[in-house]
């Protein structure tokens, strides 16, 4: 499992940790019923507060991604996974569609559409 | 484990009046700056000092009420206080084997020699970082259940201070019930391992902030005198001028960071966050 | 409490240089001195070795660190009680081997019954000497109460030198008759003195205990 933290980054520490790990869950570096690092031993081993750990534990627990069993620790929930990358595939659908009626109306042609995401993705 | 409740404890020019709470499980920092505060309220805990006012209690009684086997369960380091100067390790294993239960002799031994640790000298002739790592040895070596550590790391190079940091993780694995209380004036080294934050200045606690909130949250603000005043300041706590800038400490960053998208925004760590509200409470 | 005890013992043997000169000094002069001097000096020098553990528990700030050893404040004093008397007694039942030993090699003649009484009046004396300095070594620090210490000693030692030669002294200079004081006291017999100066010293130790647990307590440290 692979977790980085961006200390600079605006976005909460959670919220990243929280992200990164239904990356592993989607991808399938976690698999269902896998145990999630205890939240001492990840706090310890990213160095950050225990309570952030937490958190992301707590928050992926509501969103479906884990189940916690009291005095065990988190498992990956068996979350139908088809499903959560569908909406999560939806949901980019949505926002391409949004940025391409944006990039229309400025009086871009599509040539010029394409062109723009190609250079997006060489540079990622 | 331990509750201060309006304890005071005063001194020719110094007055204590601090409340705070570590409830089991938990790592707190104490942060404050020389002469804040912090050793006072520590010693407190530990009994070593009575108060004026106030209550203490730690495991539910009063520090003095403590049974010896009780005290078995605290793990203590001071900075300025340990075992004999003239005592080899070999004396202090003696000595802990006779007073903890709980000592594991061997398991200290291969920690000691881990932290390169010289077996054959008198503490007197140990460097101040081995001096530092054996007192945080000690405090850990019997199973302590609540750990309470007085500026552990004071004094090191940034290697010691991992060194001591990285024993004080793996320690709290073993056991997620253990508690611990750290002071110290290095924040970065509180920042990365306690689960919430008390600010001591003068005697008074003046923040009291989980880790995850004071990084998550909080941020730095950076404007001109004019942005400052027609800035919101509903979430500003802490404001500083100088002479080109006014840089603001905000609790809920991302408030201005949705509705002044232009304004230099940056995460703050815990000292700036010191820095800021000392120089407030100051002219406060 | 045994934790304490193991420390103050580790303390010692720590000053291992300064009891083999001590020791040493002993052996030299028990055969050049009169053969009781072994069992007032052996006993005093382990009255000053167990006081100076005090030392340095308060050296270097570290009675904090102690302090927060699993004991009760009070403990602290009675560790340090029972480990001076069990030291003293030991070394005095030493120096009392050591002066057989000297005895049977200068083959001197020896009052026995007088030796006797002095040996047994030995131990209750620095076991006194134990119960005023512990409380006042506590209370304040232990370099003002060493200057008392050394007091103490420095008349234990006249007397026990010069005891004889200040009595005659004392006696023809018409101030005070030492001889009828002397002869009132092998009047009573010997074994009841015997038994008196341990009564009166356990008295004393327990009260002196008291006092130290308490004055303990009431510290800060």
């Amino acid at each position: 499992m692979k977790i980085i933290i961006n200390n600079t980054s605006m976005v909460p520490v959670y919220e990243q940790l929280m992200d990164q790990i239904k990356q592993e869950i989607i991808g399938g570096g976690l698999k269902e019923g896998d145990a999630l690092p205890s939240v001492r031993n990840l706090a310890g081993e990213l160095k950050i507060s225990a309570l952030t750990v937490k958190k992301a534990y707590d928050k992926l627990e509501e969103d479906g991604f884990t189940v916690t069993v009291h005095g065990k620790g988190s498992y990956v929930a068996a979350t139908d996974i088809p499903l959560a990358l569908e909406a999560r595939r939806k949901a980019v659908e949505e926002e391409f569609s949004e940025a391409v009626s944006k990039a229309r109306s400025a009086g871009l042609e599509d040539d010029e559409i394409r062109e723009i995401l190609e250079i997006l993705l060489e540079d990622s | 484990m331990v509750r201060l409740n309006n304890l005071q404890k005063e001194y020719k020019g110094f007055k204590l009046n601090v409340s705070l709470e570590i409830p089991e499980g938990c790592v707190t920092g104490l942060i404050g700056r020389n002469g804040a505060g912090k050793t006072t309220t520590i010693k407190s805990i530990l009994g070593l000092v009575k108060p004026t006012a106030g209550e203490i209690e730690v495991f539910g009684k009063a520090p003095v009420e403590l049974t010896a086997k009780e005290k078995q369960q605290i793990g203590v380091a001071l900075s300025e206080s340990g075992f004999c100067m003239i005592f080899t390790i070999e004396d202090v294993i003696k000595v802990l084997k006779a007073s903890y239960e709980d000592f594991n002799e061997d398991e200290f031994r291969n920690k000691c020699t881990a932290q390169s640790l010289p077996f054959d000298k008198q503490i007197k002739d140990f460097s101040s970082g081995m001096k530092a790592k054996l007192r945080v040895l000690t405090a850990m070596s019997h199973k302590a259940k609540l750990l309470i550590l007085d500026e552990p790391t004071a004094g090191l190079d940034v290697i010691a201070r991992n060194d001591i940091l990285a024993l004080i993780r793996k320690y709290l694995e073993e056991d997620p019930t253990r508690s611990i209380i750290i002071s110290s004036h290095i924040s970065s080294d509180l920042e990365g391992l306690c689960d919430d934050i008390y600010m001591i200045n003068d005697g008074k606690i003046i923040l009291h902030e989980d880790t995850d909130r004071l990084l998550g949250n909080y941020g730095l603000i950076k404007v001109s005198s004019e942005e400052f005043e027609t800035l919101d300041k509903k979430y500003i706590v802490a404001s500083q001028k100088d002479r080109f800038s006014v840089t603001c400490l905000t609790s809920e960053k991302q408030f201005y960071i949705d509705n002044y998208p232009k304004t230099v925004i940056e995460n703050a760590h815990i000292d700036d966050i010191i820095v800021l509200m000392l120089d407030t409470s100051k002219e406060g | 409490m045994k934790g304490l005890m193991i420390k103050d013992f580790r303390i010692i043997m720590n000053q291992k240089r300064f009891i083999v000169l001590y020791l040493f000094i002993a052996l030299i002069l028990s055969f050049s001195m009169d053969h009781t001097f072994i069992v007032s000096y052996v006993p005093m020098v382990s009255t000053i070795l167990a006081l100076s553990t005090i030392s340095y528990d308060y050296n270097d700030n570290g009675l904090s660190f102690i302090m927060t050893l699993p004991n009760k404040p009070g403990d602290y004093a009675v560790a340090k009680y029972i480990f001076s008397m069990l030291s003293v007694t030991f070394m005095w039942l030493v120096s009392i081997l050591l002066q057989i030993i000297a005895i049977m090699i200068q083959k001197t003649d020896v009052a026995t019954s007088e030796v006797i009484m002095t040996d047994a009046l030995m131990l209750p004396m620095f076991l006194l000497i134990l119960a005023v300095m512990l409380p006042i070594e506590l209370k304040y620090s232990p370099e003002k109460a060493r200057v008392v210490l050394f007091i103490i000693f420095g008349l234990v030692m006249l007397i026990v030198l010069g005891g004889k030669s200040i009595a005659e002294s004392l006696s023809s200079s018409g101030i005070v008759n030492v001889e009828k004081i002397v002869a009132g006291f092998q009047n009573i017999n010997g074994s009841v003195l015997v038994i008196a100066a341990y009564a009166v010293c356990i008295i004393v130790l327990s009260i002196s205990m008291m006092i130290s647990i308490r004055i303990m307590q009431n510290k800060e440290f």
